[in-house]
C-alpha cells in the first residue's frame, strides 16, 4: 500500500502545482479586486450548512476588499418577504435566493432575475477556473437555466431518493427495491400496525406532495403536460400513479398522513416508526445525526423505484441569482461565483451535503473523507439521469402544485379509484385555466 | 339530630372546597402543561424531547440556551421587542385614555364603531401596503415604523376595553372633583384613573402582549438590527427540520420577561371595589 | 387670549379622541385604499405589467368558486366553535380566579402563559404533539384506553383540533378582560340580595352576569374579529389542508396572494373579509348598548 499512496501524493502535487501556475498565468485579465471598497448586500433564505457560507464571507472579503451585508430566514418567511421586496422594486439587496424550478418562470416574466449568462461568458468577470462545464447537464438545463438563460448558480441540490432501514430488510429478507412493484410488497411485509410500525411514510399535505410524487407520476408513464404544453394530469398513466401514491400512503402509511409535510416522514424515519420514505436528499443529515436520530447506522439508500416507464428523479435546487434593481450587479455576480466555486462547493460536500459539481462529488479528498458513500452514489445517479421536473411547468407553480397536491392528499385518504378519476379531471380542467 | 346535621354541612363544605379546587387545578393544569413541558424540554437535548413514553428523568443540558444565545443576536431582539412594545402601548394609553373617556362622557357612538373598524382588515392586507409605506417615507428598518403600525392594533384595543369602565364612573365625582378646586386634566389624573387602574392595567397588559408577540408586521418592516423576538423564533425552523432544543429555550426566553411582567401586575388587576367574601 | 387648557376643555368632546384617531386612521388609509383599489383589478406584480381594471369580475369570480364558498363554511364553524367554548370557559375562569384561594396571583400569573406565548412557536410544538403516530396527545389517551384521533390529518376532526388549539391559546385573553369587569361590580345590590336570601346562582344570574355582560361583549367583539382573521396557528398547523378543509377565508386570500400571486383576486377576497367583520362589528356594538 505504501508505494502506491506515495505515488498518489506526488501525483496530486504534481498536478496541483500545474494547475495554479496556469492560473496564476490567466487570472491577469480576471482581478479580485475590481470591486474593492464596495458593499454588497445578500438576502437569502437560510441556506443548508449556512455556516460554511457565514465561515467564507470573510475570506471573500479578504480576497476582493469588499463588504458583504448578508441576511437570512427561512423559507416560508423568505417566500412571503421576497415578492413584496421585489414588487417594490427594491436596491436592498443585491444577491438573493431562489429556487428556479418553483419560482423560475414567474420570475422571469416579472422581469426579477437578472440572467447571468453574459457574466460567464465575460472572462473579466469570471474567474476561469469556475468552469461552468462542472455541472452536470441535469442540473445546467433543470436548475440553472430558465427558458434557455441562466438565472440561477446552485447551492443545495435536490434530487428524491428512497431511504430504508437496511437493518430491517436484512431481516426479514428483502432485497434492494427497484420497482414500485418491490417497494409495495416490501411495505406490506415491514408494516405491523399492532405495534405502530409502519412500511412507508410519504408527504401529504397539498402541494407539498408533488416533490416525492413526480417520481411516481413519470414512473407509470404520466407526465405534467404533453408536447403543446397542455396539463395531462387525467391521463391513464397519471391516475395509475396517483392510485398508486395513495394506495401506499393508505394502506401502509402512518395514520394521519394526508397532513404530513416534508419533514414529518422524515421525523417518523428518524424516530424508527417507518421502515421507509421517500423524499429529497437535504433531509439526509439530521437523519445521521446521533442527537436527533434513533436510526443512525441503519440506514439504506437508493434510487427511486422504476416504474414501466422508467426511473424519473428530479433535479432542483435552492441557489444565488442576481436581483433585477440591484445596482451593483457585477459585484453580486463576484459573490455569487465565489460561493458557488470548487473551492467553497468543496466544503459544503465535506461536510456530507451532496453538490452538484462534478468534480467535488468525485475529488479524491471527498472520497476518503466520505461517511456514506452509498448516499453519494445514489446523489450522483440520479443528477446524472434527473431531467424532470417536481412541479407542473408553470409560472403560477404553486398554485398548479396546490391544485395537483389536493388529489393526492385524498388518494391518501383512501378513495376509490373513480373518485380519484373525478378528482383528476376536475384538477385537470384547474390546471388548464392556469395558463 | 343536631350533631348529625352540622356533620353533613360541614361535609358539604369541605365536599364544595374540594371540588372548587379539583376544578381549578384540572384547568390550571391543562392550560399550564405546554408552558411547563416546554420549559422542560428547553434542557433537554433533542433526542428526549420527542420521545414517546415522554421522559422525565433526563441528562439536563445548556447546550440549547448557549446555541440561542451565541447564534442570534438574542438579546439585541429582545430590547427591539421591549421598545416597540412598551413604545406601542404607552403611545396607545396615552391617546387611548382621553379617547376612551370622552367617547364614553359624550356617548359618541360613531366615533367608538369607527375606532373598531379600524380593525376590520386582515393583517395580511396589511403586508404589501406597509411595505411600500414606509419604504417611501424612508422608515423601513426603524423601531418608529414598527410601533405606528402596532399602534394601529393597540389603540383601538384600549380604547374599546377602557369605554366600558369609564362609563360606569359616576359623573358627580368629576363634579365634585372640579368644586373641590381640581382643573378637569387634573381631576382626571387623581379621581378617575385610580378608579379604573384594574382596566387600565388590563388593557396594557393585553396591548403589551399583542405588539410582543407580533410576527407579519415585524417580518416585513423589521430589518436585522431592529427584528423582534417572534423572528427568533422562526430562525430555528429550517427546511429540513425544526430544531426542537433551541427552539424551547427561545420561547422560554421570549415568554419569561412578559410572566414576569404580568405576576408583578397582576395584583392590581382585581383590586379596589372586589367583594371580599361575596361568592359567585 | 383663551387658555390653551380651556380651550381644550371646552372642545373636549373633539379634542381629546382627535389625536388617535388621526395617527390610527393616518396608518390605515393607505393599505385600505390600495386593498380595495387592488380589488377591483387584477394583478400579478411584476416590474413589467401594471393593474389591468376588471370591475366586479374578482367578485364574480370569489362567489362562483365552490373553494370560496366552503372556506365561508368552513369559517363560519371554525368562529362560531371556538367563540363559543372560549367565551364560555372564559368567563367561568374568570369567575375562579376572582375568589380568593391559595396560590391566586400564582395561578394568574401561569394562566397568562398561554396567551403570551409565540403562536408561531406553539402552533408547532401542538402539531408535534397531535401527530397520531408520536405525539404526545394521543399516548395520553392510549394510557387511559380513549380513542385516538387523527386530529390535524383528518378532514373531520382538523377544524375542532385547530380550535382546541385555539381556544387554550385565548381563553386567558377573555378571563382577563372579564376579571377587570369583576373589579368594578358595585357592592349594594350583593349585599341586599344576600340580605334577602339569594342563593350564590342567583347571584350569579341575576347579579354579576348582567354587571358583566359589557365587558363579556367587548371579550366577545375581539375575539369574534379576530378569529375571523386568524391566520398564524391555522397556516402553521395545517396551511389550509388536508385537501382544503381547514382553509378559513382569510388563509384561502393570502394564498392567493403569496402563493399563487393574484393581487387583484386576493385583495377582493379580504375586502369581503373586511366587510363581514365589520358587519359583526356594528351587530355587536349595538347588542352593548341595548338592555335586556
Amino acid at each position: 500500500m505504501k508505494p502506491n499512496k506515495l505515488l498518489l501524493c506526488v501525483l496530486a502535487a504534481t498536478v496541483t502545482l500545474t494547475l495554479s501556475a496556469t492560473s496564476m498565468a490567466e487570472a491577469q485579465v480576471f482581478d479580485w479586486q475590481k470591486f474593492a471598497g464596495d458593499t454588497i448586500k445578500v438576502f437569502a433564505k437560510t441556506p443548508m450548512f449556512e455556516e460554511i457560507i457565514l465561515e467564507m464571507i470573510p475570506e471573500f472579503e479578504k480576497l476582493t476588499g469588499m463588504k458583504v451585508e448578508y441576511e437570512s430566514m427561512d423559507a416560508t418567511s423568505y417566500r412571503s418577504t421576497l415578492p413584496i421586496r421585489l414588487t417594490a422594486k427594491t436596491t436592498d439587496f443585491d444577491v438573493m435566493s431562489t429556487m428556479s424550478i418553483v419560482d423560475g418562470l414567474r420570475f422571469l416574466s416579472a422581469g426579477w432575475y437578472e440572467p447571468l449568462d453574459k457574466y460567464i461568458l465575460n472572462g473579466e468577470l469570471t474567474h476561469p477556473e469556475w468552469d461552468f462545464e462542472d455541472f452536470p447537464f441535469g442540473v445546467q438545463s433543470n436548475v440553472m437555466r430558465v427558458k434557455g438563460q441562466v438565472i440561477e448558480i446552485p447551492w443545495e441540490t435536490q434530487t428524491p431518493l428512497l431511504y430504508y432501514r437496511k437493518d430491517l430488510f436484512e431481516e426479514k429478507g428483502l432485497a434492494a427495491v427497484e420497482t414500485f412493484t418491490d417497494l409495495e410488497q416490501a411495505a406490506e411485509k415491514l408494516t405491523d400496525k399492532i405495534n405502530k410500525f409502519y412500511g412507508i411514510a410519504l408527504r401529504g399535505a397539498g402541494y407539498q406532495t408533488t416533490t416525492p410524487f413526480s417520481a411516481f407520476l413519470y414512473g407509470f408513464g404520466g407526465s405534467w403536460t404533453d408536447k403543446e404544453g397542455n396539463p395531462t394530469f387525467d391521463s391513464p398513466e397519471a391516475i395509475e400513479a396517483i392510485a398508486a401514491y395513495g394506495g401506499l400512503g393508505y394502506k401502509y402509511g402512518p395514520p394521519g398522513m394526508a397532513s404530513f409535510g416534508w419533514k414529518v416522514p422524515a421525523q417518523l424515519f428518524a424516530q424508527g416508526r417507518v421502515a421507509m420514505f421517500l423524499d429529497v436528499n437535504n433531509l439526509q443529515p439530521n437523519i445521521v445525526n446521533p442527537e436527533k436520530s434513533r436510526v443512525v447506522g441503519k440506514v439504506g439508500y437508493a434510487k427511486v423505484p422504476k416504474g414501466r416507464a422508467g426511473r424519473f428523479p428530479f433535479v432542483a435546487a435552492w441557489g444565488w441569482a442576481i436581483n433585477a434593481f440591484s445596482e451593483k450587479k457585477e459585484q453580486a455576480w463576484y459573490f455569487i461565483q465565489w460561493q458557488s466555486s470548487k473551492r467553497v462547493l468543496d466544503r459544503l460536500q465535506l461536510k456530507g451535503y451532496p453538490t452538484s459539481r462534478i468534480s467535488t462529488m468525485t475529488s479524491w479528498e471527498f472520497k476518503i473523507k466520505d461517511k456514506h458513500p452509498d448516499f453519494t452514489r445514489v446523489n450522483m445517479e440520479s443528477y446524472a439521469i434527473g431531467m424532470r421536473w417536481m412541479n407542473p411547468p408553470y409560472q403560477a407553480a404553486l398554485e398548479a402544485r396546490e391544485i395537483v397536491g389536493a388529489v393526492v392528499t385524498r388518494a391518501i385518504e383512501g378513495i376509490s379509484i373513480e373518485e380519484i378519476r373525478e378528482l383528476a379531471r376536475q384538477a385537470n380542467k384547474e390546471l388548464k385555466e392556469l395558463k | 339530630m343536631v350533631k348529625s346535621f352540622f356533620l353533613s354541612s360541614r361535609i358539604k363544605q369541605v365536599a364544595k372546597g374540594a371540588f372548587f379546587y379539583f376544578i381549578v387545578i384540572s384547568i390550571t393544569v391543562s392550560v399550564v402543561a405546554p408552558f411547563f413541558w416546554m420549559v422542560l424540554s428547553s434542557f433537554k437535548y433533542e433526542i428526549d424531547i420527542y420521545s414517546i413514553p415522554p421522559v422525565w428523568f433526563f441528562q439536563p443540558t445548556l447546550s440549547n440556551y448557549i446555541y440561542v444565545l451565541s447564534k442570534s443576536p438574542f438579546l439585541l431582539y429582545m430590547l427591539n421587542s421591549f421598545i416597540v412594545a412598551s413604545g406601542s402601548t404607552g403611545i396607545g394609553l396615552l391617546l387611548g385614555l382621553p379617547a376612551a373617556y370622552s367617547i364614553a362622557k359624550y356617548k359618541k357612538q360613531g366615533w367608538a364603531m369607527a375606532i373598531l373598524a379600524s380593525r376590520i382588515m386582515p393583517g395580511v392586507a396589511y403586508l404589501l401596503p406597509f411595505y411600500l409605506m414606509f419604504l417611501r417615507l424612508g422608515m423601513l428598518g426603524t423601531h418608529r415604523a414598527l410601533i405606528l403600525a402596532h399602534l394601529a392594533i393597540t389603540f383601538p384595543m384600549i380604547v374599546w376595553i377602557m369605554i366600558g369602565f369609564f362609563e360606569d364612573i359616576p359623573s358627580d365625582l368629576v363634579g365634585a372633583a372640579l368644586i373641590d378646586g381640581c382643573s378637569k386634566i387634573g381631576a382626571f389624573i387623581r379621581v378617575i384613573l385610580p378608579l379604573t387602574k384594574p382596566a387600565i392595567i388590563t388593557s396594557s397588559i393585553i396591548s403589551f402582549i399583542f405588539s410582543w408577540n407580533d410576527f407579519k408586521l415585524a417580518l416585513i418592516i423589521s430589518k436585522p438590527q431592529t427584528r423582534t423576538l417572534p423572528l427568533a423564533a422562526y430562525r430555528t425552523v429550517h427546511d429540513a427540520s425544526v430544531e426542537w432544543g433551541p427552539m424551547m429555550a427561545t420561547v422560554t426566553m421570549i415568554v419569561l420577561p412578559v410572566i414576569i411582567m404580568v405576576f408583578f401586575l397582576q395584583k392590581h388587576i382585581v383590586k379596589g371595589l372586589t367583594m371580599g367574601g361575596i361568592k359567585g | 387670549m383663551e387658555n390653551v387648557a380651556d380651550f381644550i376643555s371646552k372642545h373636549e368632546k373633539w379634542l381629546l379622541p382627535l389625536p388617535g384617531f388621526i395617527l390610527v386612521f393616518g396608518i390605515l388609509s393607505f393599505p385600505l385604499a390600495y386593498m380595495i383599489y387592488l380589488s377591483f383589478h387584477q394583478w400579478t406584480p411584476s416590474s413589467i405589467e401594471l393593474p389591468t381594471f376588471v370591475g366586479l369580475a374578482n367578485f364574480q369570480r370569489m362567489f362562483t368558486t365552490p373553494r370560496f364558498l366552503r372556506a365561508v363554511s368552513q369559517t363560519v364553524y371554525y368562529v362560531s366553535l371556538s367563540l363559543g367554548s372560549q367565551i364560555f370557559l372564559g368567563i367561568l375562569i374568570a369567575g375562579i380566579l376572582n375568589r380568593k384561594f391559595r396560590g391566586r396571583g400564582l395561578v394568574r400569573t401561569l394562566f397568562v402563559f398561554p396567551l403570551v406565548s409565540t403562536p408561531v412557536a406553539m402552533g408547532l410544538i401542538f402539531m408535534m404533539a397531535m401527530d397520531p403516530t408520536i405525539g404526545i396527545l394521543n399516548y395520553l389517551l392510549s394510557l387511559v384506553h380513549l380513542p385516538e384521533p387523527l386530529w390535524l390529518g383528518s378532514a373531520s376532526t382538523v377544524i375542532p383540533s385547530l380550535v382546541l388549539v385555539d381556544t387554550w391559546k385565548w381563553i386567558p385573553f377573555v378571563a382577563l378582560i372579564v376579571l377587570a369587569g369583576y373589579s368594578a361590580l358595585p357592592a349594594e345590590p350583593y349585599e341586599s340580595a344576600v340580605i334577602d336570601g339569594a342563593s350564590p346562582l342567583q347571584l350569579f344570574w341575576y347579579l354579576t352576569l348582567p354587571f358583566l355582560r359589557p365587558t363579556i361583549i367587548v371579550a366577545t367583539m375581539f375575539r369574534a374579529i379576530d378569529s375571523i382573521k386568524t391566520f398564524d396557528i391555522i397556516i402553521v398547523m395545517t396551511e389550509g389542508g388536508p385537501a382544503y378543509r381547514s382553509e378559513t377565508v382569510n388563509i384561502y386570500a393570502f394564498k392567493q396572494i403569496f402563493r399563487n400571486f393574484r393581487f387583484g383576486y386576493g385583495s377582493s377576497i379580504l375586502t369581503v373579509v373586511a366587510i363581514s367583520v365589520f358587519v359583526l362589528v356594528y351587530v355587536l356594538t349595538k347588542l352593548r348598548r341595548k338592555k335586556w
